[in-house]
């Protein structure tokens, strides 16, 4: 059963398609090793009776010879994704009961090409975090070191990829939520263009940075996916029309001599574990053997972004919580009159990170402080967006680490939220000017005994997703394509 | 950066959340470290920058027609909907009392 679990989704479809092996088995098989794995605590709620009704479905599709491009393909998602009749609790006790009556239009999407859902995976609260320690449901773990967190806040995603409880899953990222997990299990994670896929049906954090993207574990499978999840939607006027490339076409056709690789000095600090710079600058060096061109460049409002990512987001989460009420979704704790209601449901409903950024937030919208913070956060973003502008006249694709350490210790920052957040340093700056961002396994390092993966951060200029994965595959093909290490 | 209590208590109640006399200390330490660091943004001359509020290109975004979609059968799906309200009835959602 092992062996069919370490597939990856390309070549899980390819024996699904070719009658190798059934939908309903590889459903079983990933439905035991989450049984296995409780302690990794990936998920959050388990779907069997219904992964084991779309795996049938699936098979008799196949039998029919009606394939679909991921007909039968077992998937986990993150639960900030609206399933119709599956609870919805983006890891919130305030929706522990939340079951929605509609689809986000992303999971429709997979489900229309064929795809069977095991279930909803462990998150942040209402993604907000960088380590799963945010979650109303306990942390989900680190498959490569069980003492250690998986990364965040797409936690359960990058741990479930990681321990071959799925072939891959969904994620969202808001500050790097997708990228950092990745990299923290050895994965590959991608946050598109912002507006690249609909956000409708996802549970709103920031509603300006939030975008959906995958886990897997290579980049042929994540730009299978991305390819099905990508395009505009009626329903999210965010959603952009540009024409959705054909991604795993692409990959294997890009030219590495003359390509140009940008790194930016800010983004090789003191703060940098000096060994993960190795790994980056080593990498590099691969490339430029292969005739690319490296170009030192400047990206000279780094420093701030992770301030104006502080203001900006909880500004807009503040805003997109005030939903949460008690009276027509989620968990109710009565009061004597609505006002106690609501702080009542409020105050019991959410976790202490999450009442954090709404204070922030309203902090930073309120009269006297709105021009000091949250204009001027914004203004920031514009100068942050500028820099990317001005870098890509020059290069192709930006390399830059993906996080300052590797995956460190549960509990080790989770009483310090300022150092909490300074380990998005690195994957804010994408956000925040709405660029594509990538994270691929660069190797690993020795961290206390156990050996830890280190994720390379690609940047792309916007709706270039196709040249950051053309350079993802063609790092896996010259470093060879690392797993996770299967815990038996 | 330094926040009186009742700064506090103020904006806790404008965002509709409580902390307990015992958990105010701990939160006014956490929410001033929190402050001091996003305050970091001061040190820059931003001006005549303009904000950029998001990076969607929101003039050519496609519009739908600005027309209630009606669902097929309205009672039922509204039924399913109020299924997640922690009280309904009559097809109505129950909120506590609202005027003394």
């Amino acid at each position: 059963m092992s062996e069919l679990l370490q597939l990856t989704a390309t070549q899980a479809l390819a024996k699904l398609h070719a009658k190798e092996v059934s939908s309903l088995e590889l459903t079983e098989a990933h439905l035991a090793r989450i049984e296995a794995r409780k302690h990794i605590n990936a998920y959050i709620t388990l779907n069997p009776e219904g992964a084991r009704a779309a795996a049938k479905a699936a098979d008799a599709a196949i039998a029919a010879g009606n394939i679909q491009p991921l007909t039968g393909l077992p998937l986990g998602i993150k639960d900030l994704f609206c399933t119709n009749g599956i609870r919805t609790t983006a890891a919130s006790k305030f929706l522990d009961n939340f079951v929605p009556a509609y689809e986000s239009t992303v999971t429709q999407k997979l489900w229309d090409a064929g795809a069977v859902n095991l279930g909803k995976l462990n998150m942040d609260e209402f993604a907000m975090g960088g380590s799963g320690e945010n979650s109303g449901y306990g942390p989900a773990r680190n498959p490569w070191n069980d003492t250690l967190v998986p990364g965040g806040s797409s936690s359960g995603s990058a741990a479930a990829v990681a321990d071959y409880q799925c072939y891959a899953a969904t994620g969202s990222d808001t500050g790097g939520s997708i990228r950092q997990p990745a990299a923290f299990t050895g994965l590959v994670g991608i946050k598109p263009t912002y507006g690249r896929c609909s956000r409708w049906g996802m549970v709103a954090f920031a509603s300006s940075l939030d975008q959906a993207g995958v886990i897997t574990r290579s980049t042929e499978d994540a730009a299978l996916l991305m390819e099905i999840i990508s395009g505009h939607d009626p329903k999210d006027s965010t959603s952009s029309p540009q024409a959705v490339p054909a991604w795993r076409e692409s990959l294997g056709k890009l030219n590495l001599k003359g390509l140009r690789i940008g790194l930016p000095k800010e983004y090789f600090i003191d703060g940098l574990d000096p060994k993960i710079r190795t790994l980056i600058e080593a990498a590099t060096r691969q490339f430029e053997g292969e005739g690319a061109i490296i170009k030192q460049i400047s990206l000279p409002h780094t420093q701030y972004a992770p301030a104006a990512y502080y203001i900006v987001a909880p500004a807009e989460a503040a805003s997109n919580l005030a939903r949460y009420d008690g009276i027509r979704y989620g968990v109710r704790k009565e009061g004597k009159n609505l006002v106690e209601t609501y702080l009542k449901s409020r105050t019991e409903g959410f976790g202490a990170e999450v009442k954090r950024r709404i204070m922030i937030g309203n902090y930073a919208l309120s009269s006297g402080y709105y021009d000091a913070f949250y204009t001027k956060a914004m203004q920031i973003r514009t100068l942050i967006s500028r820099d990317f502008d001005k870098a890509f006249e020059e290069v192709d694709v930006i390399f830059a680490p993906t996080a300052p350490t590797a995956a460190f210790p549960i509990g080790a920052k989770s009483n310090d939220p300022v150092a909490m957040y300074l380990g998005d340093v690195f994957t804010i700056p994408t956000s925040l000017a709405g660029l594509p961002g990538m994270s691929v396994n660069v190797g690993t390092i020795e961290e206390n005994g156990t050996r830890l993966p280190v994720g390379l951060q690609l940047i792309g200029a916007r709706w270039n997703e196709t040249v950051i994965l053309q350079v993802a595959h063609a790092w896996e093909q010259m470093a060879g394509l690392t797993q996770p290490p299967f815990q038996a | 950066m330094s926040l009186e209590p009742k700064e506090i208590a103020k904006l806790a109640s404008l965002s509709r959340l409580q902390f307990s006399e015992e958990q105010l200390p701990a939160f006014a330490s956490e929410f001033e470290n929190i402050l001091q660091f996003v305050g970091q943004i001061q040190s820059l001359d931003t001006s005549g920058v303009p904000p950029l509020t998001t990076t969607a290109n929101i003039e050519t975004s496609p519009e739908r027609a600005d027309i209630a979609v009606i669902p097929q059968n309205p009672v039922a799906r509204r039924d399913e909907l109020l299924k997640g309200a922690p009280q309904s009835e009559m097809g109505f959602f129950v909120v506590p009392k609202i005027v003394e």
